[in-house]
């Protein structure tokens, strides 16, 4: 018993001076591997010299330079920092590759997107996968205007060129990076002009980062608001309606008015008895009469109405032309309160050149006039399943006549089959070229 | 009728008559700042070629110039642009964005106007994919930060 004691002593104290031995020669193989900040470099069990190390990051950044200019298209200028690399670190592709394959299993939920240059973009700056979500949609607009200050891949600029500069060599290339903001929201003012095509302007900010700070200037959306409701916009905090707004174009998307780029259209039926037949006494026809109403808004306060028999197809094209009056179609001018939009509208005059003179301004042309009839129509917006803002409800109808001076009104009877709401239908040949810029 | 020498970036003197050029609020300031006659303008951000053209527009519009005040500027800009112009604007995307950044250095609105409204007709109504083309955009976004895009846009 006690000499197998004693030998089994032996064991391990021969045990332990062995491992003491061997962790301290651990501990000096691994000395200078911790002065790595790297940690691929770590990994590597056999020990580097400070030049290595240096080398090794030089060659990395080289190396990090190649694979941008390349995903740029860049290939000549990609390839000369290849060559490079490569001198110094012959392996570096492989170790490059290990290390990003290190930090996408650190990332998960990027490991199977593409391996896209705007992907490693937003690993860079993104570390905590939970908070990213929430961190977008609170900032999208700071976000990116942190990434777009990024030197290295934006130069300064907002846009990023997608024509890769070196192949086409003309002498002179521009980019529309290369105005200065003030220019590019002079062309985003023509872009929405009068019009107020704020879809377009949506359009040109899911282009890029760059184009989203561009198109979420406020002050653009400030003027498309205060456009649509004149001297009634208010402002963010929303006195009237008791509503508050985030910003201008939450405004403009949330507040009720009414849409532009087509036309709110009615359809009315009703059963007519028709004259007594001459042959026989006892057939009595029934006509079905069919009628539409067209009402077509203006983003500057005009707005048309027309009633016809002709289909929309045909109908919408008659409330195209804007300047050129047609002597079935009133105009008038529109005010909105709330969700209640009120018209005025005159019978039109048939002398043009009075029209003309009275394009500009007047706020209810023709108001000198000794005799006229005016129609006020208040309509409330509502929504309708497809869009917001898409339907237009009859509150009121009056009809305003003054002869001699003496101003008398009747109210239609605003019966529900006489007068059905309206609903919207867009009209894509309302869209013309700008006229002017939104100011 | 005085002459002035302008001096464009790739070192071609161009010669034009002077009220030609009063277009250019930048030159006209620079002529009523300096006194000396058969002075050489030198233009260090503007090529020959491009001024060239921008002469040639100089030319076409010439007596229109005359006594507008800037009111009437910004009501000329409006309409409809005229065949001549639409035919002159009608370049490719590089030649436009040089012409818009010269027309702004020169200081000539009417011209900044008719190249900035072009460039805005040529993307409006357009989707987001077709502006990318038109203007040589790259995608940058990545498809975390496209999702919430159209969440916001709804």
């Amino acid at each position: 018993m006690g000499d197998t004691g004693s030998s089994a002593d032996y064991q391990n104290s021969a045990l332990d001076e062995f491992r003491v031995n061997w962790q301290r020669e651990l501990q000096v193989q691994n000395e200078p591997a911790r002065e790595q900040p790297n940690e691929v470099d770590e990994q590597q069990q056999s020990p580097l010299g400070l030049n290595d190390i240096e080398a090794q990051a030089r060659a990395e950044s080289l190396y990090r330079t190649a694979v941008d200019l390349e995903q740029r298209g860049k290939v000549y200028d990609a390839l000369a920092y290849y060559r490079k690399a490569t001198q110094i670190v012959p392996d570096i592709e492989f170790r490059f590759y290990e290390q990003q394959k290190l930090n996408y299993d650190a990332n998960k939920k990027y490991h199977n997107l593409p391996n896209d240059f705007g992907k490693q973009l937003d690993l860079n700056h993104t570390d905590a996968k939970e908070d990213i979500d929430v961190d977008l949609i609170d900032g999208l607009y700071d976000k990116f205007q942190r990434d777009v200050a990024c030197v290295d891949i934006y130069g300064g600029k907002m846009l990023l060129n997608s024509r890769d500069t070196s192949v086409i060599s003309t002498s002179h290339n521009m980019h529309i990076s290369d105005l200065p903001p003030e220019i590019m929201m002079n062309i985003l003012r023509w872009v929405v002009s009068s019009q107020l095509d704020m879809h377009s302007l949506e359009q040109f900010a899911a282009v890029c980062k760059g184009c989203y700070i561009y198109g979420r200037d406020e002050e653009l959306w400030r003027l498309a608001c205060s456009k649509v409701w004149g001297h009634n916009v208010g402002t963010l905090e929303g006195l009237e309606d008791g509503l508050s707004y985030g910003s201008w174009r939450d405004m403009f998307i949330r507040r009720e008015r009414v849409l532009f780029s087509g036309c709110y259209i009615s359809k009315t039926t009703y059963l007519r008895m028709g004259e007594n037949s001459f042959q026989d006494q006892f057939y009595r026809p029934l006509q079905l009469v069919e009628y539409y109403r067209y009402i077509r808004f203006l983003p500057d306060g005009k707005v048309l109405m027309m009633t016809s028999a002709d289909e929309p197809a045909q109908g919408v094209n008659k409330l195209k032309q804007l300047y050129t009056s047609r002597p079935d179609v009133l105009r008038g001018r529109y005010r909105l309160f709330g969700n209640i939009v009120t018209l005025i509208l005159q019978k039109s005059q048939s002398r043009p050149a009075f029209a003309q003179r009275h394009r500009r301004g007047s706020i209810m042309p023709g108001d000198e006039e000794a005799n006229n009839t005016q129609y006020v129509i208040e309509l409330r917006i509502l929504n309708n399943s497809k869009r917001q803002f898409g339907q237009l409800a009859w509150t009121k109808y009056t009809l305003v006549q003054r002869r001699n001076k003496i101003e008398s009104s009747s109210e239609f009877d605003l019966t529900a089959a006489k007068y059905p709401p309206l609903w919207f239908s867009p009209v894509k040949s309302y869209h013309l070229d700008a006229d002017a810029p939104l100011a | 009728m005085a002459v002035i020498k302008l001096l464009t970036s790739d070192n071609v003197i161009i010669e034009t008559e002077m009220d030609l050029i009063m277009c250019s609020g930048t030159i006209k300031g620079m002529l009523e700042s300096c006194s000396g006659d058969d002075e050489i303008v030198p233009l260090p951000k503007v090529r020959s070629a491009i001024l060239t053209k921008i002469l040639q527009w100089a030319q076409f519009h010439r007596y229109e110039f005359a006594d507008t005040t800037a009111e009437e500027e910004a009501e000329n800009v409006c309409g409809v642009i005229s065949p001549w112009d639409s035919d002159f604007i009608n370049v490719d995307m590089s030649t436009l964005v040089e012409l818009i950044e010269v027309a702004n250095f020169l200081n000539i609105q009417r011209l900044l106007q008719l190249a900035c409204k072009t460039a805005a007709n040529m993307i409006a109504g357009k989707t987001s994919e077709d502006m990318r083309k038109i203007l040589n955009i790259k995608n940058d976004l990545t498809f975390s930060e496209e999702a919430v895009m159209r969440k916001e846009s709804k």
